[in-house]
């Protein structure tokens, strides 16, 4: 029953049918943008979840639950001490302890939230929704085009999906899917993506696979973005790892020189991070994606010489 | 756009894999990159359940 089920649902669910997560991985929580010094509340790997920057604009993450009577605390405000709940007004700090119980009354003990370690990186909020003592920051995803907006300007949202998160990711990983859904966007010509040469290579967390697809015409996105008219050479590479956020990058060599396009999907290195995964009903499985999209043309000078030693290898 | 293209489709699909859970599913050559990731998702979750 189980195997059916988590295709029906586009999740992995154990026997009694709760959501499975890999739990021990860096999700984006939020964009850093959207943390203020008001509660967040939202829901990541089915769990409730409150966000909130403290007074020292440190970001901090709780369980979405007082202590004392089990209210949403994204339902109350922060304070300089931390977040208050609305119901009764007792204050958490960022580490989840009670602080304050309103009327003067002492703190009993054992007052205090479940915590999960965040990280503000690249204009991403991260979350480690595993056990804490794991929580490993070189782990963590470096993206720092989003720290250079003259040379990458970018924009970025959220997209909530009524789709399992296992769906979103067999999105991703199978882009023969571009030139059909996408045949006026990003995609284009269905067979030059359907006879695309791929290469699938396990990675120790996850699956990496490339994809090449030479002697192109380039998907009307990019004609309009930044007017290629040449044939080009489409490399795009695929990342998994872990397998819970994928990373899509999409390059373009013209006259030998690495040239990145754009896409309010991607460009070069740009990142479609499919995360947090919202599930507001067991029977019903919810995703959030979050994305970010850069309609911007580079040149090879800004790209990571890594990366563009490697797209000059085209097969 | 984009986006909102793949939105379309995987909502319908999971609409329909909801309304009708029981007819086969195949596979196909495309499908190998996405079956790996699924593996890999099964055996990091196995892996956190075990310790």
């Amino acid at each position: 029953m189980s195997e059916r089920l988590k295709i029906v649902r586009g999740q992995k669910i154990d026997s009694e049918g709760t959501p499975m997560f890999v739990r021990n991985a860096w999700y984006i929580a939020a964009w850093s943008d959207e943390v203020a010094q008001v509660p967040l509340g939202r829901r990541i790997l089915d769990e409730p979840v409150v966000l909130f920057r403290d007074s020292s604009g440190a970001i901090a993450a709780l369980q979405d639950r007082c202590c004392h009577r089990g209210a949403p605390l994204s339902l109350g405000e922060v304070v300089p001490r931390g977040i208050q709940c609305g119901y009764h007004g007792l204050v958490f700090d960022s580490a989840g302890q009670c602080v304050l119980v309103p009327g003067g009354h002492k703190v009993p003990p054992g007052a205090q939230v479940r915590t999960y370690p965040v990280v503000e990186r690249d204009a991403f909020v991260w979350i480690w929704m595993g056990k804490p003592e794991q929580a490993d920051r070189s782990l963590l995803i470096d993206f720092p085009y989003h720290n250079d907006s003259r040379n990458w300007p970018h924009q970025h949202t959220m997209m909530h999906l009524r789709s399992g998160y296992l769906l979103v990711l067999d999105n991703l990983m199978d882009l023969s899917h571009l030139g059909y859904v996408h045949k006026g966007t990003v995609g284009g010509d269905a067979t030059t993506h359907v006879e695309a040469r791929m290469r699938t290579m396990r990675t120790p967390n996850g699956v990496r696979f490339e994809r090449w697809m030479l002697d192109s015409v380039p998907p009307p996105t990019y004609v309009k973005a930044v007017g290629f008219k040449a044939t080009w050479i489409d490399g795009r590479r695929l990342n998994s790892s872990p397998p819970t956020r994928c990373s899509n990058g999409t390059a373009r060599l013209m006259r030998g020189q690495v040239r990145c396009a754009i896409g309010n999907t991607i460009a070069l290195a740009k990142t479609v991070s499919h995360s947090g995964y919202s599930t507001a009903s067991r029977l019903k499985p919810r995703t959030a994606a979050i994305i970010s999209g850069h309609p911007q043309m580079a040149t090879a000078r800004m790209i990571p010489a890594r990366l563009a030693s490697y797209l000059t290898k085209s097969p | 756009m984009t986006f909102e293209q793949d939105k379309a489709v995987l909502e319908a699909q999971q609409a329909r894999l909801l309304e009708l859970p029981d007819g086969p599913l195949v596979e196909i050559h495309g499908d190998a990159a996405r079956i790996h990731a699924r593996r890999a998702i099964d055996r990091l979750i196995a892996n956190e359940q075990a310790r």
